[in-house]
């Protein structure tokens, strides 16, 4: 025969289960303090691209949204978003020390260009370039003056900020 | 004779807690959206704008040609070099007004001797602005002081680096020919306006 329950547990109202939050809160508080801290309002209008190792500087300026050209070990590509680029020029045409100008980047500027024009955007003569690192100067200055041929009058690199207080 | 304990005191003292779920909820709404606009990796623009360079006659010119007059050329060079940083003035190629800074012993350039080289020239050749003219900037539209100096190319540099230098050196050359810091702790341009091209 089965005991008879105790009073104590017969009256006793089952308590409701409370998570407790107070850990949670801690925590939220915490990476709500961060985040304010990173907060930017003009939020990250450039992404670095895969593949590219940015070389770093000391300037301030704020990216800006423009037509945007990778130039990296493989070659120089057209950047369509941080995951995707097209392909402008092969290595061969950048190794080729008798060519002064890029041919490929030169007709697919003008393109830009020409299709601004066609669809009444504002035409805007300014290009960043997000270069890896390590490429030589001679791909750098191939890259510049093929733009500044082709009516880009500014020709902006895209950089890791750095302290200018450190060292 | 005291008096005889409240019956209400002996009500058990109940322990109030705080209702953290607005709260929570308020943090739940704002965590993704200071997510979304957080920036984890900095990034800037190094603004490059190839500018209209001035030539004069052949290299090898002195400081005594036109140095000390309005509107005279400076012809800051600063070519990077495998193994040094050069800087000439008025086309220097050697002489007084021309200058190689080695390597340092760990292989790498020695940018701060780049920066307090270019700082010399800019206060004991450029030195003072001879007028301060008040124009119009044609992009941001506001009047901006502009200082004129001796020389008419006195913000500008010509860089050059041999064929194999990497972007991260000239990013640097670029940095030290920028801008410097005074005694005081003051940023003041130096050379802001730099030219890139062959090296010769």
């Amino acid at each position: 025969m089965a005991f008879a329950p105790s009073k104590g547990k017969k009256h006793r109202r089952p308590a409701a289960a409370m998570p407790q939050l107070t850990s949670m809160m801690d925590m939220m508080v915490i990476m709500l303090l961060f985040l304010l801290k990173v907060y930017s309002t003009s939020g990250a209008l450039i992404k670095p691209a895969d593949g590219v190792d940015l070389p770093s500087s000391t300037v301030a300026a704020e990216p800006v949204k423009v037509l945007s050209l990778l130039a990296t070990r493989n070659g120089l590509y057209e950047e369509i978003n941080a995951q995707q680029h097209r392909l402008i020029e092969d290595l061969a045409a950048l190794q080729d020390d008798n060519q002064v100008e890029l041919g490929n980047l030169s007709s697919f500027l003008h393109q830009v260009q020409d299709r601004n024009r066609r669809f009444g955007r504002e035409e805007t003569r300014t290009l960043t370039i997000q270069g890896d690192k390590t490429i030589p100067y001679r791909w750098v200055l191939k890259i510049i003056n093929t733009c500044s041929n082709a009516g880009f009058e500014k020709i902006d690199f895209v950089v890791l900020k750095e302290s200018k207080h450190r060292g | 004779m005291a008096f005889r304990p409240s019956y209400k005191k002996k009500r058990q003292n109940l322990e109030a807690e705080a209702n953290l779920t607005p709260v929570m909820n308020l943090i739940c709404v704002l965590i993704p959206l200071l997510l979304g606009s957080a920036k984890f990796v900095d990034l800037a623009l190094l603004e490059y704008s190839p500018p209209i360079i001035q030539e004069t006659g052949a290299p090898g010119g002195s400081a005594g040609d036109n140095g000390g007059q309005t509107g005279g050329l400076l012809e800051l060079r600063v070519n990077v070099t495998y193994s040094a940083l050069e800087v000439s003035i008025f086309n220097a190629t050697e002489g007084e007004n021309y200058a190689a800074i080695t390597k340092r012993a760990d292989g790498e350039y020695d940018y701060d001797a780049l920066r307090r080289k270019l700082v010399d020239v800019k206060t004991r050749i450029v030195g003072q602005p001879v007028a301060r003219n008040q124009q119009l900037d044609p992009q941001t539209g506001r009047l901006e002081i502009a200082e004129q100096y001796r020389f008419s190319d006195a913000d500008q540099v010509r860089l050059s680096a041999e064929g194999d230098i990497p972007l991260q050196t000239l990013i640097r050359v670029l940095d030290a020919c920028r801008e410097y810091r005074t005694d005081q702790g003051i940023y003041k341009p130096l050379f802001p306006s730099p030219a890139l091209g062959q090296i010769q």
